[in-house]
């Protein structure tokens, strides 16, 4: 693996870090992601963020069509235990079609440890920061805006799961470039600008 | 001796950053709310910095630039040992320049220069639970802020009113962040607390011993807690002057004159007014530490 796994792992958590502190802003990966010349048969983006969070400390596991082969590559990268949906710390969906339902199947944490709700690396065809999705909360000056190439359902799966603060799921969407945008729990995604 | 071939980079195992790391984006996540992360021995002794050092040594990179103060100051002891620390372990540089740092640690102090978007302020927190003296139990106050119950943080201001006719908190004085979780802001003075409401940087807390992380990610509301008929207030700076510098409006350290025994007063951060009496001196300002 060419990508070094200090230094190029630090610079990928802190584009991840600064997307979660601005959502809505879209940090690019592409350089990272592209140092990892393994043969995954899925978005390296999406492992390049499971290398970078995931270990023998972390359960997660993967909404996709091919779940179980993702779920092994991940887990024999990271060493991370794969766990059941409603268990996961961290939930992989990969390929069109399995937002929605890895939104609704994911833990939100209780009042006592609402950190233990799930995080979610969604896979998206494209992203751009300016489109449909208008976002306000924590992290954003007054307003932002984000185009987010993925199914409808998501938007609305997402609220209901995240109707009672602090309980709710943090998503990272991850496009085809490796671009990867951040939509924390506090984030109030209205459709239409 | 080059610390950098006999420990990783950062000082800290891959690991360990990881579980700091997930910590961090938890606490980005939920405003206030403090995540509790498995703590590591550090080189230094718990309470001086060590979970400000955690989160530190978890962020840093190639090219940061980093400041370490000490109340006001870069070249205090505590200040020093954890830059050589950092740089020692990393190569990287430092500098005494608010707004040249890419990550500026602190203890009990936020710069006087604004800070801006994309620097990450990082307090160090020996007590980070507000409700602590209401009520020992560690699992007794997490129910307290599971449902938002801070009568506990209003009596206890409420009592220093009837005290002393005021709120008389010297400093840490407690505020409600996003409009849901009361959070210590750290032994920072009053006068700072204003600066963390809609701050433009990232700000991530980390207490060590007490093995918590928590944040104000930018331009989030934080509100130091008052009553409609006290209103939170500042410190008074009224009359006084910085004697080097000349800066008012900023906080200031009280030095008592041996000869005259007449009180002084001079900027609490240092580089600050290190660059302003430069400034005035008609030097480049610099950086460099």
């Amino acid at each position: 693996m060419r990508l070094d796994p200090v230094l190029d792992l630090q610079l990928a958590f802190r584009q991840i870090l600064a997307a979660m502190a601005s959502p809505g802003k879209i940090a690019d990966l592409g350089r990272e992601a592209g140092l990892l010349d393994l043969d995954v048969r899925f978005n390296k983006g999406l492992l390049l963020v499971a290398l970078a969070l995931l270990d023998g400390e972390t359960s997660f596991c993967v909404a996709s069509a091919e779940s179980e082969a993702h779920a092994r590559i991940i887990s024999q990268l990271t060493y991370a235990r794969a766990a059941a949906p409603g268990e996961a710390d961290f939930i992989f969906a990969i390929g069109a079609g399995y937002a929605a339902e890895a939104i609704a199947s994911a833990k939100i944490g209780t009042l006592i440890d609402p950190h233990l709700g799930a995080t979610l690396v969604v896979e998206v065809r494209s992203l751009e920061e300016a489109g449909p999705f208008t976002l306000s909360g924590p992290g954003i000056e007054s307003s932002a805006s984000l185009g987010v190439g993925l199914e409808p359902g998501w938007v609305a799966e997402r609220a209901a799961r995240n109707i009672e603060y602090p309980l709710g799921v943090d998503l990272l969407f991850v496009d085809a470039l490796s671009r990867l945008a951040a939509l924390p729990r506090t984030t109030i995604v209205r459709a239409g600008v | 001796m080059n610390r950098e071939r006999l420990y990783n980079f950062a000082f800290f195992d891959e690991g360990s950053k990881r579980e700091v790391r997930r910590a961090i984006l938890k606490a980005v996540a939920i405003p206030g709310y403090q995540v509790p992360f498995a703590s590591r021995e550090m080189p230094i002794a718990r309470g001086w910095g060590t979970g400000g050092l955690q989160i530190t040594l978890s962020l840093v990179g190639k090219e940061d630039v980093i400041k370490v103060i000490d109340q006001g100051a870069d070249e205090s002891v505590n200040a020093v040992s954890i830059k050589r620390l950092v740089v020692g372990t990393t190569g990287i540089r430092t500098t005494d320049d608010a707004r040249e740092a890419t990550i500026i640690q602190s203890r009990h102090r936020i710069p006087e220069f604004p800070l801006a978007r994309g620097q990450i302020l990082v307090l160090q927190v020996p007590m980070p639970e507000p409700l602590r003296f209401v009520e020992s139990s560690e699992y007794a106050t997490k129910r307290l802020h599971a449902e938002k119950e801070y009568s506990g943080a209003y009596l206890a201001l409420f009592e220093e009113i009837m005290k002393y006719g005021r709120v008389a908190t010297g400093a840490d004085h407690p505020v409600l962040v996003h409009d849901r979780y009361v959070m210590a802001p750290s032994p920072i003075p009053r006068f700072d607390n204003p600066k963390m409401m809609r701050c433009e940087a990232l700000i991530l807390l980390g207490a060590g011993r007490e093995k918590k992380i928590y944040a104000v990610p930018p331009f989030t509301k934080v509100a130091s807690l008052d009553f409609e008929d006290h209103p939170f207030e500042v410190e008074s700076l009224e009359g006084r002057r910085c004697r080097r510098c000349g800066a008012r409006e900023v906080f200031m350290d009280e030095i008592i004159d041996d000869a005259s025994g007449g009180a002084e007063y001079q900027c609490n951060d240092a580089s600050y007014c290190a660059s302003r009496t430069r400034a005035r001196a008609g030097a480049p300002a610099s950086g460099g530490g």
